[in-house]
């Protein structure tokens, strides 16, 4: 089966995170899976430069056109793509910061930049993997399930779920912002866990509830005005389809 | 019955890891007192009203292997349709379960009789027919020293449901605080042998006081079902923290796990579920039965009352409130299925 890891505009950490993550895993998937294109490790000398893969994994944002001309070109050459880290899968800080700052017109041109956007507003994206940067085993865990023919799973539960199972006191009873309620879980609550309030980085997760969220906020004697920066921080493109702004 | 000093109570958790107890008690850490492995006997925290995590996590853990089974596939290049967990015969009927041993036989140092009382709803689920051998594994042998409880806090029930008795047998040693000592009564023989004493003492039962009592409405299913939770639940976000803190929560997944080193090892997992979670009443074809959160509240509600007074003649909750304690927005249920009459 053949696999390719590929990079758009990014700080290129999920892939180094696959790398220094995986462990001993690492070797079976070089083992067990024909890797044509490793953004990082091993890239095509010659040939085509997107070669025909069973199972694409792009990580990174959409930001100047060259991103466009080749994730399209992806799309057209592997089966299945799925989207490695939030900055595919939402666009992550880029989304609201490109929109937010102006750049002139004479930037725009020789850089060719555009506002960023995720992978799925461009191409179709078969499955997204959330974190920034990506998870190693979920990764895993999504690989396992495609080479079997099954539909990966996203976590269902929020932040707070493995907050709680982790032993952490609250950290919004401590006044602190955080999007642990409504953020998606998967994460083993890492940043939680050393006393840092969640940032969201996996996006909203599959039921979250904002209106709810506030209402808490509000319960706690937290400003709703706060969250809004920390919402649009991470979330890029997937907050603004929640809060429907 | 003895009369102990601070010390004397550290000597006593020394004397239990001697004896290869691996003694759990609270412990404040973070901000938050919950149950830790004792390793040091001075960081026994005795002072507290509630812990985060309960008895539940040692005796069924979040994430334990049941087995290993050997799969006959390995990935090649076909393509994706390779079906990879397939079980070498017929039928995986040789399958030896693989337990996780206990380190030692667990003792729980200072819990309160809410604790305790969770302990035994667990036993009721996980000790009735079919018994549960990885639960009873961890449970075989297990010591409990009770804390009476002095005085709940604002979120505190347990008079209402009668969880504040220490029910018959699982005792070994009562600890109550008398000033700046405590008087350690022996409640099994292995507590007296503890206690280097004699046979085993009646003591009388002591209750906490109360900050709120209320009357609950628990044995009616359509009572719950007939009432309107959506307001109580304005602010629930579908965490799910309520069942994780729950003592008696016990709902589980299983998943298969696989790993790319060795593909023909597949591990089989009992992982924590809520039904407070989507995937708890997902089926195949992605239906899910509970869709909303009235919802999944009512059927928390009903498997903690009505439910479990059917089935197990014991109520599924034992009024320690950790539930309305760790929520982030509070959610009190108490009202939803009683009404409070102090």
């Amino acid at each position: 089966m053949k696999l390719a890891f590929y990079s758009l505009t990014s700080c290129e950490g999920c892939l180094t995170t696959l790398i220094t993550k995986l462990g001993p895993d690492i070797e079976g998937l070089w083992n067990n899976f024909d890797i044509d294109y490793f953004k990082l490790v091993r890239e095509p000398v010659g040939g085509s430069r997107f070669p025909k893969a069973d199972i694409a994994f792009v990580e990174g944002a959409v930001v100047t056109n060259l991103d466009r001309e080749h994730l399209q070109e992806i799309r057209k050459n592997s089966r299945f793509v799925v989207a490695i880290g939030t900055c595919a899968s939402s666009g992550n800080i880029a989304y609201t910061a490109s929109r937010n700052v102006k750049l002139g017109k004479k930037a725009l041109s020789v850089l060719e930049v555009r506002e960023a956007e995720p992978l799925s507003s461009v191409i179709a994206v078969d499955f997204e993997l959330n974190g920034c940067p990506v998870n190693a085993d979920e990764f895993i865990d999504a690989l396992l399930r495609l080479v079997n023919g099954l539909e990966p799973i996203q976590p269902d539960f929020s932040v707070c779920y493995e907050c709680k199972l982790s032993g952490n006191a609250c950290l919004l009873d401590k006044g602190q912002l955080c999007l642990g309620p409504i953020a998606m879980g998967g994460c083993d609550a890492a940043c939680t866990s050393v006393g840092s309030p969640c940032f969201g980085c996996r996006g909203p997760y599959i039921e979250a509830d904002l209106e709810a969220y506030f209402k808490t906020l509000e319960k706690k004697g937290l400003k709703v005005e706060d969250a809004k920066p920390l919402l649009y921080m991470f979330m890029g493109k997937k907050i603004k389809e929640v809060l429907k702004e | 019955m003895a009369k102990l000093s601070w010390h004397e109570i550290l000597d006593l958790v020394q004397d239990l890891r001697k004896r290869g107890f691996e003694v759990v008690g609270p412990s404040s850490e973070g901000g938050v007192v919950k149950l830790v492995p004792l390793e040091d006997a001075t960081k026994l925290e005795i002072n507290y009203v509630r812990t985060l995590n309960s008895p539940k996590d040692f005796l069924l853990p979040n994430k334990e292997r049941l087995f290993r089974y050997k799969s006959t596939a390995t990935i090649t290049s076909y393509g994706l349709k390779i079906r990879f967990p397939t079980v070498e015969g017929p039928c995986p009927i040789t399958i030896v379960p693989e337990y996780s041993p206990p380190r030692g036989r667990l003792a729980f140092f200072g819990i309160h009789p809410c604790m305790v009382n969770s302990i035994r709803y667990l036993d009721k689920v996980m000790l009735s027919d079919p018994v549960d051998p990885y639960y009873r594994a961890r449970r075989e042998g297990l010591f409990i020293a009770v804390l009476e409880c002095e005085e709940g806090d604002e979120y505190c029930f347990c008079k209402s449901v009668d969880g504040d008795k220490v029910p018959k047998g699982y005792a070994d040693l009562s600890i109550r605080k008398d000033g700046d000592s405590f008087i350690v009564s022996a409640r099994s023989p292995i507590g007296g042998n503890l206690l280097t004493e004699e046979g085993v003492e009646e003591i009388e039962e002591f209750s906490p006081k109360m900050k709120e009592e209320y009357i609950l409405d628990t044995a009616n299913e359509k009572s719950i079902e007939s009432k309107d939770p959506a307001d109580l639940l304005e602010s629930c976000t579908l965490c799910s923290s309520c069942t994780v803190v729950c003592p008696t929560c016990y709902c589980s997944d299983i998943q298969d796990r696989f790993s790319l080193m060795d593909p023909g090892n597949v591990e089989r997992v009992r992982i924590r579920m809520s039904c407070q979670r989507r995937g708890y009443s997902s089926i195949a074809g992605g239906v899910t039965f509970l869709k909303t959160k009235n919802e999944r509240f009512k059927w928390r509600m009903k498997h903690k009352f009505p439910f479990s007074e059917k089935m197990y003649n014991m109520l599924g909750c034992v009024g320690c409130g950790n539930c309305i304690a760790f929520c982030p927005s509070r959610i009190d249920f108490r009202g939803f299925v009683g009404r409070r009459v102090a």
